[in-house]
């Protein structure tokens, strides 16, 4: 369903200003609309990799969403992508096995939110186009684990509606 | 000398209208109306059909467009024979595709044959490489691991350009960067190994980035990848992979016996990326 905005430009008459005549400058201004279609576009870059866990502390990968509304707001939320319930909700996993501290984001300088409880929505003025925000992805290690974990993520972006 | 300019644009540029305006330069003693809607509009794509209307009491000579400071185009109102060209219009279409995407800086500048001169100035959002409108909801998924190297990221979104662009093969890869996995469910794990049913084929999959211009970016596609096995103290080349869109990589490969699998990249300086996996290999049991 495409759901249209408005946009409203006020235009400013710029000033002609011959080569030989001094003629004061004058402003003038109007208002125009147009109803345009809502758009709304989201890419994600390749996301850095975390550090190989070969010790305990907090590790951090980042990469970078791309986005674009032509709506006033737009937010974006990131969840996990493969468990929405259980004991690996929010956590990465090798095989059976899987982190006791969950997997934290957090958009721009926001702060971290734990992947396994709801995440709130970070939200941004609209409209824009192509802006990229920065996400970080922190993971807290207690000990040295073995083995290789993942997570998959979803980011999604929507067009709030006032 | 009385002078009116307006750009406009007579035909509508596909469905990438996000913001409409018009801009207006007009004389010291201007009578400025309501203005007219026109099809000016930003973010632009392909062609944007701009028409320039200018109004003097001299001869209209001509009208030029730079974009960023660079011509981008002319056009000239009237034929020498005309008998007068104080009011005109002149097409001057700006093609986007000649310019990457991004905000453009347009400036019109109009002649006259007194040698007066009069600009317009305005600013174009280039925008040709779009993914397809996903509103009001986009998503796209990616994969975060703790090996040391990237593993592929699955996006299947609505719009994913995986990483960004092609743009590096063996010669312009610098610092490559190959990551490799096992991409089925092997028989079992064993002490972290992974064992594989006899000669039944695997898939391995993963990606192949290389710096470029400072920025990490996927190998191009073609960029070939050799593969190594050792076993018994012996190395032997395999047939090699090689990378597909967005830098991926997949390949089959089917043993008969335990073995070292080795990928590696090697670019023109001598630089290589190297993935190990080892793999033991069992024959199901009936």
């Amino acid at each position: 369903m495409v759901r249209g905005g408005v946009l409203t430009l006020t235009l400013l008459a710029l000033v002609a200003v011959p080569a030989q005549a001094q003629t004061p400058p004058v402003e003038d201004g109007t208002n125009i609309g147009g109803e345009v279609g809502s758009s709304l576009e989201l890419i994600l870059t390749q996301p850095s990799a975390f550090a190989t866990f070969k010790r305990a502390g907090a590790f951090t990968a980042s990469f970078n969403v791309v986005w674009t509304t032509t709506e006033k707001s737009a937010q974006l939320e990131i969840v996990d992508g493969e468990a929405s319930s259980g004991s690996k909700l929010g956590h990465m996993s090798s095989g059976s096995k899987r982190l006791p501290d969950p997997l934290e984001a957090r958009v721009g300088s926001a702060a971290f939110q734990p992947l396994d409880e709801s995440f709130d929505p970070f939200s941004l003025s609209g409209p824009f186009t192509r802006k990229t925000s920065k996400v970080t992805l922190r993971q807290k290690v207690r000990s040295k684990p073995s083995g290789t974990y993942r997570k998959v993520l979803l980011v999604t972006a929507s067009s709030e509606t006032p | 000398m009385k002078r009116i300019l307006r750009m406009g644009t007579t035909v509508l540029v596909g469905a990438s209208v996000m913001a409409f305006g018009a801009l207006y330069a007009a004389p010291a003693r201007a009578e400025i109306t309501s203005a007219q809607l026109e099809n000016w509009h930003s973010p632009a794509d392909k062609t944007l059909p701009l028409e320039v209307q200018a109004r003097s009491d001299a001869r209209l000579v001509d009208a030029s467009l730079t974009v960023d400071g660079a011509p981008a185009g002319s056009a000239t109102f009237c034929e020498d024979t005309a008998p007068a060209c104080d009011f005109a219009r002149a097409p001057l279409p700006f093609v986007t595709t000649n310019y990457a995407d991004g905000v453009r800086h347009l400036v019109i500048t109009v002649r006259d044959s007194a040698g007066d001169v009069q600009t317009i100035n305005s600013d174009v959002d280039v925008w040709n490489n779009r993914g397809p409108n996903c509103s009001p909801s986009c998503s796209a998924s990616l994969q975060v691991g703790s090996d040391q190297t990237p593993g592929p990221s699955p996006n299947p979104g609505t719009n994913n350009n995986n990483g960004g662009a092609e743009g590096a093969n063996e010669s312009s890869c610098k610092s490559p960067r190959l990551s490799m996995s096992l991409a089925q469910k092997p028989l079992r794990v064993s002490r972290g190994v992974p064992v594989l049913l006899k000669n039944k084929s695997y898939r391995f999959t993963g990606r192949l980035t290389c710096l470029v211009n400072n920025k990490r970016k996927s190998a191009a596609k073609g960029t070939k990848i050799e593969v190594r096995n050792t076993l018994g103290g012996k190395t032997v080349r395999k047939p090699s992979g090689k990378v597909g869109n967005g830098g991926k990589i997949t390949v089959l490969l089917k043993y008969p016996s335990a073995r070292t699998i080795e990928f590696r990249f090697t670019n023109a300086d001598g630089k290589s990326s190297k993935v190990r996996i080892k793999v033991r290999v069992a024959q199901r049991k009936s």
